[in-house]
């Protein structure tokens, strides 16, 4: 309720300090992102129209949607080569997290999107088409949440080595009945058992209910004589013979708990490329023109200082942008160029950072980038999940761009994702 | 009873496979002392552990935190021993849940299995118990 309450009140003054003729807030306050980061963002398709590729009966259905006109709704296909099942492209997990091969991260953190939407604009229909290249990866091996829920499970140095212990002497409560019986048998340590009675201490830890072997069955009187022993070393914990489903699922908890730590850090280093394109055209019309709905291009980077700092680097060109308000008229063109830098302290478990951020707004331009801070100071703090209050104080442009004036400026963003794309 | 424990009565729908290769008919590999090498390796985009014990309490597990493929060594005397090898594949959310794994001892190989956890579930495993002669 009390947050509730602020929401309201903190709304109230973002409406009462916003004016029509007068650029937003939300315009002043500069994000660090990289623009778009998929081509379904520059045909303003909903993601969730978008199929994620990853099979070859993925394949064929999106090939079969490719430039289907007649489509009502638009539609996307995004595909991450190294992530899918296409044995020749993919990347292998162990290649992945091995420090020695960069390339093989980066490779399975590069997304291909394709994207295909329709505008009704002054009564006339238009497609609109666009693809993006999106290479977004953590720069640090051990901060990628992938490479965590592997390092997890590494038995001198995991987190989840209790549960390799548990593994362990589940087969060696195996290996001890086996053992046991090999003596019972009379056989020497040279000699080698019969495969009916492996299969059978296979299926015993795998359990299975799998009726023994004659030649089991005969001595397993006295194989029971010799439990009292073995239930001895149960009780001292050296031998457990566990369900060895429950071990397997207890160690994916263990690995998937390692997968989402590393994903709340909230100052991994990564870095983030992007370059797309975007084309319109009306629907009909022999002579219909594609026009340019600009090429992006886009570099983010994001560099942890330890646990509580984080500087974020932001370079961002679009050129050849249509001014979709002049679609129906004569198309105008514009080229922006965006260079931001960010600083960001923090404390990790704490809700609220402090930072002070540049960018190369400059003094007369009248564009909407260009409305962002040149300088400021601020805080963020964070609501709840995806909800934050902004705060900046800073030197901004004037209205006219005429000259720059200082703003204290207050905002409330839904930001679901963090500045940069993660997608493990 | 043999069991130790409260068995499951089943494998929990698993459908792994572990196949065992240049063994013989008693599932026995055959290699020369007193250094084995044991080798693992996943080629597959799961989260792959193996676990690997012999009846003296030699143990070796999969992944080792290095490189593509992890080679550990240890010294053996001659005779037979009896193996338990245990591979579990569990699916890594977006990166993928193949497994293609594959153990060698002494340069032989011990055991492959290759596949995909099954469609609803998080993991997929398998224990097999095996012999190894050490000459």
């Amino acid at each position: 309720m009390k947050r509730l309450s602020l929401l309201t009140l903190l709304l109230g003054l973002v409406a009462a300090t916003s004016h029509a003729a007068e650029p937003t807030i939300g315009d002043f306050l500069y994000t660090l992102g990289t623009g778009p980061m998929a081509a379904n963002e520059i045909v303003q398709l909903d993601a969730s129209a978008v199929s994620n590729l990853q099979t070859t009966k993925d394949l064929a259905v999106a090939i079969g949607s490719l430039g289907n006109a007649s489509a009502k709704d638009g539609f996307g296909i995004a595909f991450t080569p190294g992530r899918s099942q296409f044995e020749s492209m993919a990347v292998s997990l162990a290649r992945y997290a091995d420090k020695q091969e960069p390339l093989a991260r980066i490779w399975g953190n590069t997304t291909f999107s394709y994207a295909q939407n329709k505008l009704a604009e002054g009564g006339v229909d238009y497609e609109r088409s666009a693809w993006a290249v999106n290479v977004s990866f953590y720069m640090h091996t051990d901060q990628d949440p992938i490479v965590a829920a592997r390092n997890a499970v590494v038995r001198e140095t995991g987190t989840c080595a209790p549960v390799l212990v548990r593994m362990f002497n589940s087969q060696h409560a195996v290996l001890t009945t086996g053992k046991t019986l090999k003596e019972l048998m009379r056989l020497s340590e040279n000699d080698e058992m019969p495969l009916e009675v492996i299969e059978w201490l296979s299926a015993q830890a795998k359990g299975q209910n799998k009726a023994p072997p004659s030649s089991v069955a005969a001595l397993l009187p006295q194989l029971a004589n010799q439990l009292p022993k073995l239930i001895d070393a149960q009780k001292s914990g050296a031998i457990k013979l566990e369900d060895s489903a429950k071990l397997a699922s207890d160690l994916n908890a263990c690995a998937d708990k390692a997968r989402t730590d590393a994903k709340k850090r909230w100052n991994a280093s990564q870095a983030t490329f992007v370059l797309a394109e975007g084309r319109i055209k009306p629907t009909s019309g022999a002579d219909a023109k594609r026009l340019s709905l600009g090429t992006h291009a886009a570099v983010a980077i994001a560099l942890g200082q330890g646990d509580n700092g984080l500087f974020n680097l932001t370079l961002r060109r679009v050129y050849k942008e249509l001014d979709l308000d002049t679609l129906t008229t004569t198309p105008a063109y514009k080229n922006t160029t965006v260079a931001a830098a960010r600083y960001t302290y923090g404390q990790p478990g704490r809700d609220t950072y402090a930072l002070a951020e540049i960018s190369n707004v400059k003094q007369g331009t009248n564009t909407v980038s260009n409305l962002a801070f040149k300088q400021a100071l601020g805080i963020d703090h964070k609501l709840a999940a995806g909800f934050w209050l902004e705060f900046r104080y800073g030197r901004a442009r004037t209205s006219d761009g005429s000259k720059l004036e200082n703003k204290a400026l207050i905002n409330i963003k839904f930001s679901p994702e963090s500045t940069l794309d993660k997608k493990n | 009873m043999v069991r130790l424990a409260d068995p499951r009565g089943a494998d929990g729908g698993c459908t792994m496979e572990i196949k065992f290769v240049d063994v013989n008919k008693n599932r026995v590999l055959t290699t020369k002392g007193p250094q084995v090498d044991f080798e693992f390796e996943d080629k597959g985009q799961a989260n792959v552990v193996m676990t690997l014990s012999l009846d003296d309490g030699t143990q070796f597990s999969y992944p080792t935190g290095g490189g593509k493929k992890s080679v550990q060594g240890t010294t053996l005397a001659p005779r037979v021993y009896l193996g338990a090898l245990t591979i579990v594949a569990m699916e890594l959310k977006t990166f993928g849940k193949t497994f293609k794994s594959q153990v060698k001892i002494g340069g032989k190989v011990l055991a492959t299995a290759s596949g995909s956890v099954p469609a609803g579930a998080d993991t997929d495993q398998s224990t097999e118990v095996f012999q190894l002669r050490v000459q």
